[in-house]
């Protein structure tokens, strides 16, 4: 119908690795699909939360959470199926990219759920995306899990090594060069955000955290 | 520095595509995660033709004047010497432009007219697209792609490319519809309204040029609203008007006049100012010398075909306004809905909406540049000559073609804290009064969400619309708070399915933004009545909130005065045999243990007779409630974790919760049952009637014997009271409507496979589809029965309900009724059930009349119906053609 602008429902180019099918049989499914997988969920968003913001394009079928392959809690990303295909692409107009939670969620056209999706798929058990995250996410458990594990190693170290400072040194009295400007350091504010975060997450408490997070035992485990 | 929770990691991280995201893809993904409008920007394709239609497409995208000029002479050049290669890409682009970007219609029309000067086959080819563009509009009653061709025409005719006269014989042609005999009311309504919309663009080349025929032209159109206004007040059309319009009661801030009637008026207004609209740009009246050594052609006749009320706006569209007529200073409103700009203004916006409905970045984005598609002045502290971009269409030999200017600079200097104009600047140099744009957008999103009976889109688009336009142009939320706080006072003189939509908008617009709000300047609302629609305003918008985030997290946004509209505890189940006391204690813990242990039905069964047993003594009705209770509770108990859990355990057991709900009253029974159990958790509760109706466990006229018990009076006022009945009632229409499609199918299988192929059914399928068709026959007039039924016991419920009341209210001395706030809103919601589902009233009017109306029946009950038949009549109207 429009011949100018892109409409905003149209599938993305994502293709689940898994997918069992033709790129031909990919584009039939996502045409009638009804199904529409949701993901930057924060772990802690409910069912219900979901329901309430995406009722509001159509009347919901279910709704399949993601969950952590060895926790079996929320790893920030569901499907959620309508009746109707419309439905589903109003849902790409309408709700992709507002808030839930407090969190810009994303939403895809999906080919349709199928047993066995509903799990992340990163070695750590959640979604693969936090497996390498780089950036601290209060919402999806902290730290992505690479980078939880160096924190945590930083951590010990600074404990194990650290000496304390008894004697505060006085300096240099004098400072012989060009310029005579004290320049600051830079304290930047990733610094104070990191201090903010402890860099270690166990200090940030979500009300809604669910206890026991995910850590390393899987080795088997290849990514998608 | 301080960032705002929007700008924090969060939004950086939404970029992030986390579907793909893999260490190393990362960051690719994140360039491809960004937003559809920014990578179709970033066009791929630099064919040729890509690079032309684009060329057409941004031509005019926020250029001042100035850079218009230069511009539509460039691309003129270039479309003279690359249309013999890419002809149909050309006319196709054009048609695309002015189907599409309603807001630079002037643009094109000027390019053609420069073009038509050197290539009058050019300029033929063009008029002979727009002409089948029309007609093909015309067919498919797609009248508001009507609109922009004849608004392409106009301008058309500015550039000299058609002559005044033919413009004027295109209109004629349209117009003679009102010379069909009965014309119907709909029909009339919208070929004037298009008329009327795309005359300002042109009227003044037409009167200088025609002026007898463009009188004849409005004379005629005047008789015919001399002949409306009387075939309206026949058929008690002020009825309709007054039942669409979003404020109701006495001291109404302005009048809520019928859009189309003030249209003619401003028309007219237009018309003895000498046709003068300072707000259009007019480039074409700058080559006007050259121009006018054009050729002009022709077009043939145009034919309006019959179409269906359901391709024409039937109802009346009342004036909705938020701003203006108010006694606050620091809101300028310097124009008045007189004015033609106002309405060219709205229209265009309007048309922006619609048209962009699938992008809403794009549609923010053409909204926020609308200054540049008018003249310089049309609206406060902006100013488009200046430039700010340095940038041009480059012509084509110059590989890129990006004239995109920057705009950062442009939404900085176009912010808030620039728009404390004084109140005299508002009249520039030129004579135009200036509109503020950000009111206009507010009041036009708000008229949207508050149309009656029904939005033209889901209401979430209008709340996503919104909010983006909020993210990207922070100047609004200004406005958008007054507005806020404008709407907040008028709640009380608001229909109640405004109100309703208000709140639920609310709820949904602070999820986007923190929860953050300023609640203490409502803190006088404390003091009214529980039930006032503003107190019940602020408890709905709260409860709503609740949902979309939780408990404690609400609660710590709002001040301590207001925890008195806030619940006093979290959404929560009421399990009664929790309690170690209970006699069924010990048969409730066992029997969940059998749910959770998934347990064959039979051995539930079982279990539900050990039950049965231990009460020797109870009469059978009493122990079937018994039974009945314990296991909902259980069945609800074991389900309470989350939706899916529920929706797993009815399916498990659908077949004893089948056996329980045999007849009404059990039904009833379980439908208060659930009610009981969820009663702190009005979410779960709407969810689970829902989808106990889907499974077929409890039916629509036990919902709805529930709503209308007295316990639930003290509810009244209370959102999912009413999204429960609604949600109902639409299950019930809706089947029918499937039923409906499902009958067509069986009826045309052919039309499903699409291909007109040979019928090769045997005669031996035909048989089965006989068969099948009478299935299907038997099938729909079953649910046409329940839709019949159910909407029969709604309005029986209400008219009781309300006469009740009235009857307390007399023997109390209450006069008016309306004055009781519990009067108000079940009246209001009654309202808008009849407006809702008239069309499926309507089927079954008279049966209706005779079960719901008595002889003492109090008037303004009696209206309510009486609407329900103007609406009716409105649709059917036709106006006798006396005014040819």
């Amino acid at each position: 119908m429009s011949n100018i602008v892109q409409p905003l429902c149209v599938p993305s180019s994502y293709k689940d690795q898994q997918y069992q099918g033709t790129s031909t049989d990919l584009a039939k499914d996502l045409s009638n699909s009804t199904t529409l997988y949701v993901g930057n969920l924060s772990f802690y968003t409910t069912e219900e939360q979901i329901y309430e913001l995406f009722s509001k394009a159509g009347e919901i079928k279910r709704i399949i959470m993601g969950l952590d392959k060895f926790q079996k809690t929320p790893c920030g990303f569901c499907f959620v199926e309508y009746y109707h295909h419309q439905d589903a692409l109003d849902c790409m107009k309408y709700v992709n990219s507002t808030k839930l939670d407090e969190r810009i969620i994303r939403t895809d056209l999906d080919p349709g759920y199928r047993e066995g999706r509903q799990f992340g798929r990163g070695r750590s058990g959640g979604q693969v995306r936090d497996e390498y995250r780089q950036d601290y996410d209060t919402g999806r458990g902290g730290w992505g899990h690479v980078r939880a594990r160096q924190e945590a190693e930083r951590a010990r170290r600074q404990k194990e090594e650290y000496e304390a400072i008894t004697t505060i040194p006085a300096g240099a009295g004098e400072y012989k060069g060009k310029s005579t400007i004290t320049k600051k350091h830079p304290r930047s504010e990733d610094d104070e955000d990191a201090e903010n975060y402890g860099g270690v997450q166990e200090k940030v408490k979500n009300p809604r955290f669910r206890e026991g997070r995910s850590d390393d035992e899987d080795e088997m485990q290849t990514g998608n | 520095m301080e960032r705002s929770p929007d700008e924090t990691g969060g939004s950086r991280r939404n970029d992030n595509d986390e579907r793909r995201g893999n260490g190393g893809r990362d960051r690719k993904q994140r360039e491809r995660g960004r937003s559809y409008s920014e990578s179709q920007d970033q066009v791929t394709d630099d064919s040729p033709e890509k690079k032309l239609s684009t060329l057409l497409i941004i031509l005019g995208d926020k250029m001042t004047p100035q850079e218009i000029h230069k511009n539509i002479e460039k691309i003129a050049d270039i479309v003279q010497t690359e249309y013999s290669k890419y002809e149909p890409l050309v006319l196709k682009t054009i048609k695309n432009c002015f189907m599409e970007l309603p807001m630079k219609t002037f643009i094109y029309g000027t390019l053609v007219g420069l073009v038509n000067v050197k290539r009058p086959d050019i300029g033929s080819a063009v008029v002979k697209m727009t002409a089948q563009t029309l007609q093909q509009c015309l067919n498919e009653g797609n009248w508001r792609g009507a609109k922009f061709t004849l608004k392409f025409f106009a301008e058309l005719t500015n550039a000299n490319v058609i002559l005044p006269r033919t413009m004027l014989d295109i209109y004629d042609d349209l117009l003679t519809t009102l010379d069909e005999p009965n014309v119907k009311l709909y029909r009339a309504d919208t070929i004037v309204y298009i008329v009327l919309s795309t005359l300002p663009f042109v009227a003044l080349q037409l009167r200088e040029r025609s002026p007898e025929m463009l009188d004849s032209i409005l004379s005629k159109i005047e008789r015919y609203f001399e002949s409306r206004e009387r075939a309206i007040a026949e058929i008690g059309g002020s009825v309709v008007l007054h039942s669409v319009t979003p404020y109701i009661g006495s001291n109404l801030p302005y009048d809520q006049s019928d859009t189309l009637d003030i249209l003619w008026s401003q028309i007219q207004s237009l018309r003895n100012k000498g046709w003068e609209c300072k707000i259009l740009l007019k480039p074409w009246s700058d080559y006007d010398s050259f121009l006018v050594t054009s050729d002009q052609h022709e077009v043939d006749k145009f034919i309006v075909k019959e179409h269906s009320h359901k391709l024409c706006n039937s109802l009346p569209v009342p004036l909705f306004r938020v701003f203006g007529d108010l006694e606050d200073e620091t809101i300028v409103d310097s124009y008045k809905t007189t004015d033609i700009s106002y309405f060219l203004i709205r229209d265009i916006i309007d048309d922006i909406i619609e048209i962009y409905e699938i992008n809403r970045k794009e549609c923010t984005k053409y909204l926020k540049d609308l200054p540049y598609n008018f003249a310089s002045g049309t609206f406060v502290e902006k100013d488009t000559t200046t430039s700010i971009t340095n940038s041009e269409v480059k012509v084509k030999d110059e590989p890129d073609i990006k004239i995109e200017p920057d705009m950062d600079t442009f939404s900085n200097n176009w912010g808030i804290d620039n728009s404390k104009e004084a109140n005299a600047s508002s009249i520039s140099n030129q004579g135009i009064v200036g509109f503020k744009l950000e009111q206009i957008i507010v009041e036009e999103i708000f008229s949207h969400i508050f149309r009656l009976p029904q939005p033209r889109f889901k209401p979430i688009f209008y709340h996503s619309l919104l909010t983006e336009i909020c993210k990207i142009c922070g100047w609004l939320s200004l406005y958008l708070g007054k507005a806020i706080g404008i709407l907040f006072d008028r709640l009380g003189i608001m229909d109640v399915e405004c109100c309703y939509r208000f709140w639920n908008w609310f709820a949904h617009h602070l999820s986007n933004f923190g929860f953050v709000w300023n609640w203490k300047d409502w803190e006088s609302t404390l003091q009214l009545d529980p039930m006032h629609p503003k107190v019940c305003f602020i408890r709905e918008t709260l409860e709503k909130t609740i949902r979309y985030s939780y408990y404690d997290r609400i609660r710590s946004t709002i001040p301590e005065e207001f925890l008195i509209l806030f619940p006093t505890a979290e959404p929560s189940t009421n399990f009664r045999y929790e309690d170690p006391d209970h006699r069924l204690n010990s048969f409730a813990t066992s029997l969940i243990s059998k749910l959770r242990n998934k347990s064959p039905n039979s051995e539930i069964q079982a279990h539900l007779e050990e039950v049965g047993k231990s009460f020797p003594d109870l009469p059978a009705k009493e122990k079937e409630q018994t039974i009945r209770d314990l296991f909902v509770q259980c069945v609800l108990m074991l389900g309470s974790k989350s939706f899916s859990h529920v929706l797993n355990v009815i399916e498990r057991y659908l077949l004893i919760l089948q056996s329980l709900n045999e007849t009404p009253e059990s039904r009833l029974h379980t439908v208060k049952i659930v009610a009981e159990f969820w009663v702190n958790n009005t979410q779960f509760l709407g969810i689970l009637l829902d989808k106990l109706l889907n499974y077929r466990v409890i039916d629509a006229i036990a919902v709805i014997s529930w709503l209308f018990s007295n316990e639930m009076e003290k509810d009244i006022a209370k959102s999912y009271v009413w999204e429960i009945m609604k949600n109902t009632i639409n299950k019930v229409i809706s089947r029918v409507k499937q039923v409906i499609s499902k009958r067509e199918m069986v009826l045309n299988p052919q039309s499903e496979i699409g291909g007109q192929g040979v019928d090769i059914t045997s005669e031996e399928d035909k048989k089965i589809n006989t068969q099948e068709l009478h299935t299907v026959e038997n099938t729909l007039n079953a649910v046409t029965r329940e839709q019949k039924e159910v909407l029969l016991k709604v309005a029986q419920m209400f008219v009781s309900l309300l006469d009740n009341r009235l009857k307390t209210y007399e023997s109390q001395g209450i006069t008016d009724a309306m004055s009781q706030l519990c009067f108000w809103w079940a009246y209001g919601f009654f309202k808008e059930i009849a407006r809702t589902y008239q069309p499926q009233i309507s089927t079954f009017l008279v049966t209706m009349e005779t079960i719901v109306i008595t002889p003492d029946l109090n008037q303004c009950i009696l209206n309510v119906i009486e609407m329900v038949k103007a609406f009716e009549q409105m649709k059917n109207a036709t106006i006798e053609n006396d005014f040819s």
